[in-house]
């Protein structure tokens, strides 16, 4: 079938300017539709408020808490001898609300000072536990390690580990967010 | 047998569909090797049909996930099928591995068949996501580090690996979102893009899309003269004069 002439001598037939409205108008309703679906299913990624420089922090899956919590007294914790507590904080995770057990590392430095880590490894956030033997920190993913301090030992994490910052009220400490600082 | 044949056909006309796939003319010479496309595409309807069958009693929240493994395990023949689904997994992304070695081995991804060969290229990275999103699922200690440490890797990408990281999980954190979202991934989105791959990809091996053997070029056949790996492209003879011939 040929397309012939529009009555006023025109190139556009009937068949071509149906089809062409069709197309438009088709394409116009996938755009509508596509713009708040695409829009809702991509949302976590163009909200981002994870820059190349701050996965420092979005490494640890730790679930965060706005809180302040208590962790025990400074007189608890023997000096240069890391801890493993976990602690009920009030957490966020999407939808859910509650109160959650967050597993801490606490070395006290000093007899005043008391240092509170993040117990992943800030390479790619394998959980790290205290190993007596190597006086390190020691990841079990791809063999990671960390002094008391939190510095890199040695492997492939690229900064120190994640710390909490502290508060310390009549001998009470307690802990709030991450320290964004690691370099 | 016959009777419903003819009875179907003269309804749906189903016989020329059925026949002008499985009578199509393959070339003589091919064996084994070409038997990878259809197993691979066998284990994805069992793990399609078993994933239907898994859905029914799973719950994608960090509170009821591993509860309800234990509960499908548990029920008659819950363990058989979350087995099945299990291994054929991991079976499918060797055997889809092995389908793509053969048809690269064999030269097949070259004309005519470069359309095919990049929509499976697309079904590969698809049941890759398959395998990365149904891994979390079981939300016990192995699927939950392995996503930890998954989702890090591509957050560790330079410029969008930021925005990679919280697209994945959802926010900045691995938890009720990041599950929610991986469930929805691999029983809705992917399962859609499979569809319509699997469609053009099989559209696209009717007669004369199958290659034979590279290493004994069938001259019956100019597709697989054309397609033989061990015949480089040649452009005319030399020609030192110059002149036009």
């Amino acid at each position: 079938m040929t397309d012939q002439q529009a009555p006023d001598g025109s190139d556009l037939s009937r068949r071509r300017f149906i089809v062409r409205t069709m197309v438009v108008l088709g394409g116009a309703i996938a755009a509508l539709l596509a713009i708040p679906v695409v829009g809702f299913a991509t949302a976590p990624g163009w909200q981002a408020k994870t820059t190349p420089k701050l996965l420092s922090t979005t490494v640890a899956p730790t679930l965060r808490s706005n809180d302040w919590t208590s962790i025990g007294r400074v007189v608890d914790f023997e000096v240069g001898v890391p801890k493993y507590l976990e602690v009920e904080r009030n957490i966020v995770d999407g939808w859910v609300t509650e109160i959650a057990p967050i597993g801490i590392q606490v070395v006290r430095s000093t007899d005043t000072d008391v240092v509170v880590f993040d117990p992943h490894c800030t390479h790619l956030g394998c959980p790290l536990a205290w190993s007596t033997g190597a006086e390190a920190f020691v990841c079990p993913c791809h063999g990671g390690s960390f002094k008391s301090t939190g510095e890199v030992v040695s492997g492939p994490p690229p900064r120190p580990m994640l710390r909490y910052e502290t508060r310390t009220e009549g001998g009470e400490v307690l802990i709030g967010t991450f320290i964004a600082d690691a370099v | 047998m016959g009777r419903i044949r003819s009875w179907l056909d003269e309804r749906l006309d189903v016989s020329p569909l059925v026949s002008g796939f499985l009578d199509r003319k393959v070339p003589g010479n091919i064996g084994w090797f070409q038997t990878l496309g259809s197993a691979t595409l066998f284990l994805l309807i069992v793990q399609i049909v078993t994933g239907i069958a898994l859905s029914m009693s799973y719950v994608p929240s960090p509170d009821h996930a591993y509860d309800s493994i234990l509960y499908i395990d548990q029920t008659p023949f819950g363990g058989a099928v979350r087995g099945i689904h299990h291994w054929s997994a991991g079976l499918l992304v060797l055997l889809i591995g092995l389908h793509t070695l053969r048809v690269f081995v064999w030269g097949a991804h070259r004309y005519p068949r470069e359309l095919t060969w990049v929509v499976g290229a697309g079904l590969f990275f698809v049941v890759l996501g398959f395998a990365f999103t149904g891994y979390l699922l079981p939300w016990d200690q192995k699927a939950y580090w392995a996503t930890v440490v998954g989702t890090n890797i591509a957050g560790s990408a330079p410029i969008v690996g930021g925005a990679m990281l919280e697209l994945l999980r959802g926010g900045q954190q691995l938890g009720a979102v990041t599950l929610a979202r991986f469930y929805g991934i691999h029983v809705w989105v992917l399962p859609a893009i499979l569809f319509l791959l699997v469609g053009i990809h099989m559209f696209a091996s009717r007669p004369r899309h199958v290659a034979s053997r590279w290493w004994t070029p069938s001259p019956a056949s100019p597709v697989a003269r054309h397609t033989s790996a061990n015949t480089p492209p040649r452009s005319r003879p030399a020609n030192p004069s110059g002149r036009r011939l």
